[in-house]
């Protein structure tokens, strides 16, 4: 082995993991928080939110992404980190709420939520009323909670008026996302989401059931059933200490002004027809059956309705769980987290890291296993691979255009040791993927993609997989450059699903799809496919663009470059089938239907028939190679159809992930492709720069060799 | 791929019998034959599209050199994929089963451009379609132009190969591509299977009670219970398609007359989807005297899942003698508890309602099948994601009875007098059914709260064909792809 061979990619290597540690030594240091606590000791610590038991660290991060769109406020020109922040919201909130975190988007929603005297019917300084519809309005404002406390009772109702809206308007949107992002928010100080971990269900002496109530009690309208309404009812009642009549007025108010549900109206009304005494209870009850359609049913049930709440009152259990909850109260299901706190609170750096550690290995002795992965989970935050590999890629990219520039990477030439360079940032940018992919599963317990973000993900590790071997086969820059905009675009598009989403992108999977075995297969091979079929658009869209726009398509590149959209077509037609086979079994096997055209089903299936078309089209010789070409892209748009199309259709199964503003890039993607497509079918091939006929060239001035560097340079 | 073909006067008139014949099968000429045979609408669309397929399929036989061409299939794969996503489209606007059995079950349909314009727009999602549009061939006619043309083309390749000198190894580079078409070939054949013979129904068990039939998932049926004998009761049923075909907005307006019935019966008006007044509850009444009103609306459209169709029908009685109406009643029904308005769910909701002192009781329901056997609900679960509404698992825990008398009959509405063998003790949730005789029970819906049970049962004889195909598909493929990528790498390799 000649060691100059390894000079290069040693190197290379040396420079992107000097470029990865730096940003990882520089995200490990938390930022903002209190002077003396150990935040990376807060950071791992447990916490159960949207189902999972996880860091508190990545809790933070999300919450604040969802919020904010980024994972570190800046505040009067400080840094501060999502756990130091997230800690402040927990134990000083009034401190919290005035950092400028919620991002409004409209100018007139700016001025209302800051301001305490506008009347948003009020017409506005320019005459027009409040909330234009124009674009004009939109702005990205940051404001804070303080400020918009004076008017959050407003915004709040405004929110749920507009809510009901089919069309909403840009002013409406914001609202609606406004309200939203507060309550998000307030979730964490009021404890609705208070973050403690109960005790393993099953287990000896566990609460569970009692944990599960307190969590509804305190959600009374998002409780399902009519007897945790009355649980709900019972439990204001004692928070407050309000009599039953001054309740039952509020609820009323609430009913009538739109602000509470009548659902809640009527069973407080009820409850409190049944607290007031034999009499009030049968005036109620006739009162109720003037209105009626059917009164000697109605009576019955009111009879059994009245069963039930003396039942609920005599029931022990009830009181139990009341007695146990409350606001402070269900931090009584965790003691040792209610002792972080206070300590933290209390400014005890000592007392806390005690707590923490008492936690810890009150939490392990429970037996929640989930525990001892928090620290990778935390290593996984700050290390944040999919951003490294997104900056490796960028590297790769500017190497692989260099590659494309020197043309040649005939051994010993500088274009084969830029190739080599190319291609082991290349190969780093997907180890590095890699390893996010492979951490996120070890986490999650779940095969690679459960949700939009992580199909984004994975699309974009397989097309550069798919890439790299192509260009390790033709060694012409083209694979590299293909890779690495499949790559940082995909990537860039899982980030913004999160944030659209504002959610744990290793959450709970719903009961139906609650299948690692079919998740591995049918979800993984089909998101396979779509990367087949986008590695073969793009390869083509090179083609075209090549052959266009340069010189440097000549018949041996175009006929690699056909071979390589033919193999990768070939990849994708295999893939989507045996993925979109593999979703119908499942299907099968799930709910007895093995088809059931779905919408998402059907994208599936045209891309299948879509590369069956290209494929068959160049079998029957329909086709010559710029046809081939212009078909292959058009499987970009089928594949981004049935990626995202089907899922802004509607609800269903699939569609897990309904985005809005996909919709807009969805379109301009479309139309893109179209352009595309036009282009290469409108102009004839003779006028392509690469297929000019040798006697229409001008004679070359120098030697041909200068003539294409001049041309790679313009 | 194909050679050549030579085309003379003969082939010429079987390709036009051939292309009239699919033409023909995308008309509605069979209503207008099946008024000349006088037969119903479904026995001549049967008669009609057979004869007009074993047309087109003699053609091909005769033809199937040039019906072998790739460009006949790479048009049947654009048309297909045009009617995939125009049919995908017509889902945001029309029932589900409506764009299933019209579009990708049917012969033909026509797609009016409106369709394609602001799909996306969500405020449009409950809006009707147009009816009228171009014309498009429909799923099954595509998909059965597809076959033709796929064993056309097969045959013309097996022969060639054969023919040819290199037979071996031409046989084994194509041995790929065999197999997988054989595949598809299975896969199209499951879909039809599908189609005409697979059956779905519900069953709806409470904790500690049983049931003994499933009710379909889209047809309805008018049923009357008669009561008077203590240990059978009788069901007098009438199906969907007659209560459409009779009505009198919409049908023929032909009065129903049977000796089981002591009545005859007019059909006023059969509501695919139906709306009620804010008063009117859905359920068994009598019209007159309740007031109720119900309208027709359309289907719920196949994107939305939080609403179902409820289906309503009025229907008068009418005294056998004297032919004078006794009465109009107002009969609905709801597939699906948990997706209507909360005040409809009271007890006696739905409950077959008496026409009259000793007369039967009238119900509108979805149309059951009796099985030989009783499913009892012992348990059901409904599991959460801690701290969250997010379903985790659901799950029944049945027995199964076999009646050991009379296993055969259909044991309608029994409570004693059969002994009773346990057969299966068994525990259904998601992802794993129950198979059972030749059916598959799958966990649907729970009402863990109410302890209800709501269980999908399927019966579909093709059920393996899907199986076999993507292993056949997958197979022919690898072997196919690894030779032409092996071939390639060696090439650009060189």
């Amino acid at each position: 082995m000649n060691w100059r061979k390894l000079l290069i990619p040693v190197v290379v290597l040396l420079f992107c993991s000097g470029l990865i540690a730096r940003d990882y030594m520089n995200n490990s240091k938390t930022q903002g928080g209190e002077a003396g606590f150990d935040y990376d000791a807060i950071a791992k610590t447990s916490v159960l939110d949207d189902g999972r038991i996880k860091p508190l660290d990545s809790v933070a991060r999300n919450v604040l992404l969802a919020l904010y769109g980024k994972q570190q406020i800046k505040h009067n020109g400080e840094k501060i980190d999502a756990i130091a922040w997230m800690m402040q919201v927990i134990a000083w909130p009034e401190r919290a709420h005035d950092y400028k975190i919620f991002r409004v988007d409209h100018a007139d929603l700016v001025e209302l939520a800051t301001s305490s005297d506008i009347d948003p019917k009020k017409k506005s300084a320019g005459g027009e009323g409040y909330g234009g519809d124009s674009e004009a309005y939109k702005v990205e404002k940051f404001i804070s909670y303080a400020q918009m406390l004076p008017q959050r009772r407003q915004i709040l109702e405004q929110a749920r008026e507009y809510q009901e809206k089919e069309i909403p308007t840009v002013y409406e949107k914001a609202v609606v996302k406004l309200a939203s992002q507060m309550s998000i928010y307030e979730a964490f100080f009021y404890s609705r989401r208070p973050l403690v971990i109960p005790p393993v269900p099953g287990a000896e002496g566990t609460d569970w059931e009692g944990y599960e109530i307190a969590m509804r009690v305190m959600n009374p309208e998002a409780a399902g059933s009519e007897a945790l309404r009355y649980y709900g009812v019972i439990h204001m009642m004692r928070e407050r200490s309000m009599s039953v009549e001054a309740l039952l007025a509020q609820f009323q108010a609430q009913a009538e002004q739109g602000t509470g549900s009548n659902e809640m109206y009527f069973s407080a009304s009820l409850y409190a027809g049944y607290m007031m005494g034999e009499a009030k209870w049968n005036g109620l009850v006739e009162q109720l059956l003037k209105n009626s359609e059917t009164p000697e049913l109605d009576r019955a049930l009111y009879a059994q309705t009245r069963e039930q709440l003396v039942s609920l009152s005599n029931d022990p259990s009830l009181w139990n769980v009341l007695e146990m909850t409350g606001n402070p109260l269900v931090e009584g299901v965790d003691a040792h987290w209610r002792d972080i706190i206070t300590a933290y609170r209390a400014q005890d750096p000592a007392a806390f890291e005690e707590a923490l550690a008492q936690r810890e290995a009150a939490l392990i002795k429970a037996g929640h296993d989930e525990v001892k992965t928090a620290g990778f989970e935390l290593w996984l935050n700050r290390a944040r691979p999919f951003y490294q590999s997104q900056v490796l890629l960028v590297l790769g990219f500017l190497l692989a255009m260099a590659v494309l520039y020197f043309g040649s990477t005939k051994k010993g030439s500088v274009g084969r040791q830029v190739w080599v360079a190319m291609m082991t940032v290349m190969v780093a940018a997907f180890v590095v993927q890699t390893l996010g992919i492979i951490a996120r599963m070890y986490i999650h317990g779940r095969p690679p993609v459960t949700d939009l973000y992580s199909s984004a993900v994975l699309v974009g590790w397989v097309s550069v997989a798919f890439c790299l071997i192509l260009e390790w086969i033709t060694k012409r820059g083209i694979g590299g450059v293909v890779a690495a905009v499949c790559g940082f675009t995909t990537l860039i598009i899982a980030h913004h699903l999160h944030l659209e989403s504002g959610k744990d992108t290793m959450g709970p999977m719903r009961a139906v799809l609650d299948s690692n075995f079919w998740l591995a297969t049918h979800v993984v091979v089909v998101t396979m496919g779509y990367a087949a079929t986008f590695v073969a658009g793009l390869l083509a869209i090179v083609y075209i663009g090549m052959g266009m726009a340069t010189p440097r398509l000549d018949r041996p590149a175009a006929r690699q470059l056909t071979s390589m959209v033919y193999g990768t077509v070939c990849f994708a037609l295999l893939l989507s089938f045996v993925g979109t086979v593999l979703g119908g079994l499942w299907a099968d096997q799930s709910w007895g239907r093995f088809w059931g055209w779905d919408p998402k089903e059907n994208g599936a299936v045209m891309i299948v028939i879509m590369n069956a078309i290209i494929l068959h089209a160049k079998w029957g010789k329909l086709v010559k190679e710029r046809g081939f070409m212009v078909l292959a892209v058009s499987g970009n748009i089928i594949t981004a159809w049935s990626w995202f199309g089907t899922n802004e259709l509607g609800v269903g199964l699939h569609a897990y992930g309904f985005t809005e503003g996909t919709l807009k890039w969805l379109q301009r993607f479309v139309i893109s492709q179209l352009l595309v497509m036009g282009v290469a079918l409108l102009v004839p091939t003779q006028y392509w720069w690469s297929f000019r006929k040798p006697s229409k060239r001008p004679p070359p001035p120098a030697g041909g060799v200068s003539r294409a560097s001049a041309a790679g340079t313009s | 791929m194909a050679e050549r073909t030579q085309w003379n006067t003969s082939k010429y008139v079987a390709a036009v019998i051939a292309g009239v014949s699919v033409l023909l099968l995308m008309t509605p000429l069979h209503t207008t034959l099946g008024s000349l045979m006088n037969e119903s609408d479904r026995v001549a669309d049967q008669w009609f599209s057979g004869v007009l397929s074993a047309i087109i399929v003699l053609c091909s036989v005769y033809l199937y050199r040039e019906m072998a061409s790739l460009k006949i299939a790479v048009v049947l794969l654009a048309l297909g994929l045009v009617l995939v996503f125009a049919g995908t489209l017509a889902q945001t606007r029309l029932g589900i089963w409506h764009v299933i059995n019209e579009w990708f079950r049917g012969r033909v349909v026509y797609i009016p451009p409106d369709l394609f314009r602001n799909f996306f727009d969500k405020s449009k999602h409950n809006t009707p379609l147009e009816e009228t549009g171009f014309p498009f061939p429909g799923g099954f006619l595509i998909l059965g132009l597809l076959t033709i043309n796929m064993c056309c083309a097969m045959t013309v390749k097996i022969h060639s190969d054969l023919k040819s000198s290199a037979r071996a190894v031409l046989l084994r580079r194509h041995l790929g591509i065999y197999i997988l078409h054989v595949g598809m070939l299975t896969m199209f054949a499951g879909e039809f299977v599908t189609g005409f013979y697979a059956e779905e129904g519900r069953m709806a068990i409470a904790v500690d009670g049983w049931s003994d039939h499933v009710e379909d998932s889209i047809y309805t049926e008018l049923a009357f219970v008669d009561r008077t004998d203590p240990e059978n009761d009788r069901h007098i049923v009438i199906p969907q398609s007659m209560l459409e075909r009779h009505a009198v907005i919409g049908g023929n307006g032909k009065v129903i007359s049977d000796p089981a019935l002591p009545f005859d019966l007019r059909i006023e008006d059969y509501m695919p989807n139906s709306e009620h007044e804010e008063q009117t509850r859905p359920g068994n009444f009598r019209a007159a005297a309740r007031q109720s009103k119900a309208v027709q609306i359309p289907a719920v459209p196949g994107t939305d899942m939080d609403r179902v169709d409820i289906p309503s029908v009025y229907v008068t009685l009418i005294d056998k003698e004297s032919q004078e109406p006794m009465g109009t009643w107002l009969s609905t029904c709801v597939a699906d508890i948990g997706k209507i308005r909360p005040e409809a769910r009271l007890p006696g909701f739905a409950k077959p309602q008496a026409t009259g002192p000793g007369m039967p009781a009238i119900e509108l329901r979805f149309a059951r099948r009796y099985y030989p056997y009783r499913v009892y609900l012992d348990q059901v679960k409904h599991e959460k994601y801690p701290g969250t509404e997010i379903p985790f698992n659901f799950s029944s825990d049945v027995r199964i009875f076999q009646a050991k008398t009379g296993a055969n009959e259909a044991q309608v509405g029994t409570a004693t007098g059969v002994q009773e063998k346990l057969d299966r003790d068994s525990h259904i949730w998601m992802n794993h059914p129950m198979r059972y005789a030749d059916k598959a029970f799958y966990q649907h819906q729970i009402d863990a709260g109410q302890g209800l049970t709501q269980l999908l049962v399927v019966y579909n004889p093709g059920g393996i064909l899907p199986y076999v195909s993507c292993g056949l598909v997958t197979l022919g493929m690898l072997v196919q792809f690894s030779v032409s990528l092996f071939g390639y790498s060696r090439r650009s390799l060189r």
